[in-house]
């Protein structure tokens, strides 16, 4: 039979819950460059928290994903949603590399803008943290066919008695 | 109001690594010789495309530094989301093509 170890399992929901922090702190900088008086060095602190989250995220994906996804691969291909890895996999793991940027270059254009972002001129800031979330939601939603595809596929193999 | 230099070399280096990473991806899969590289070279081609990418951008992000362009607000968000789109729809666009 076929063992998943406890430290897989939580490897690969961290990678997860790191998103989800991510997320949540996407959407508290919206918020907070929204009102007129913005807190700056609440903004500051939360896209460096952005910024590290992020990079947590890629890091713990790629532990998974190098070292652990091929056996998954493998059985989405064989099963009935092949498209899950063909195209939802594929455009996750490059499109991902967006957000990176992103979410690099954030509190370095965070620090710039300081006075701007103080008397409420978060223009770019809000921009570039929409397309971090919006991303960051593309990517939950491909996550989630990803998800399906690979239970699909074990389903299949499970009733074929393989 | 015209932005700082830092902001407007950060977005413009974005866009070209954006454009870069959309790009490697169809190089990469039409193009077996490059996946091999950056396999061999990093130990796995995903691996290899990310440091690339952040690699271009940093480049990128110094010469566009080095120029003092100063952008206004409005195409600082034009260059942002002209980077993400063109990113998604070049490899959304080439997988969707190659399951069809």
């Amino acid at each position: 039979m076929q063992e998943v170890s406890a430290g897989l399992l939580i490897g690969s929901a961290i990678h997860a819950f790191l998103g989800l922090l991510a997320i949540i702190a996407a959407v508290w900088i919206l918020a907070e460059v929204r009102r007129e008086d913005p807190d700056y060095d609440l903004v500051y602190k939360l896209s460096v928290s952005l910024a590290i989250l992020v990079w947590l995220s890629w890091i713990t994906a790629g532990w998974y994903y190098v070292l652990h996804y091929g056996v998954d691969k493998a059985v989405i291909k064989a099963g009935p949603m092949p498209y899950a890895h063909a195209f939802g996999m594929e455009v996750k793991e490059h499109i991902f590399y967006t957000g990176l940027l992103l979410a690099t270059a954030l509190p370095l254009m965070v620090s710039s803008l300081k006075e701007r972002i103080k008397i409420g001129e978060g223009k770019i800031v809000f921009h570039t943290v929409l397309a971090i979330l919006l991303g960051g939601i593309v990517l939950d939603a491909l996550a989630g066919l990803i998800s399906l595809g690979a239970k699909a596929g074990w389903m299949a193999k499970a009733i074929a008695g393989g | 109001m015209r932005n700082n230099h830092l902001v407007s070399a950060l977005i413009l280096a974005f866009f070209v690594a954006s454009l870069y990473s959309a790009v490697l991806v169809v190089v990469k899969e039409e193009y077996k010789p490059v996946y091999n590289a950056l396999k061999t070279a990093f130990g796995h081609h995903w691996i290899g495309h990310g440091v690339t990418t952040l690699i271009v951008f940093a480049i990128f992000a110094f010469i566009f530094r080095a120029t003092n362009l100063k952008l206004n607000d409005d195409e600082v968000v034009w260059i942002l989301w002209a980077g993400v789109l063109l990113n998604f729809i070049i490899i959304a666009g080439y997988f969707a093509i190659h399951l069809a």
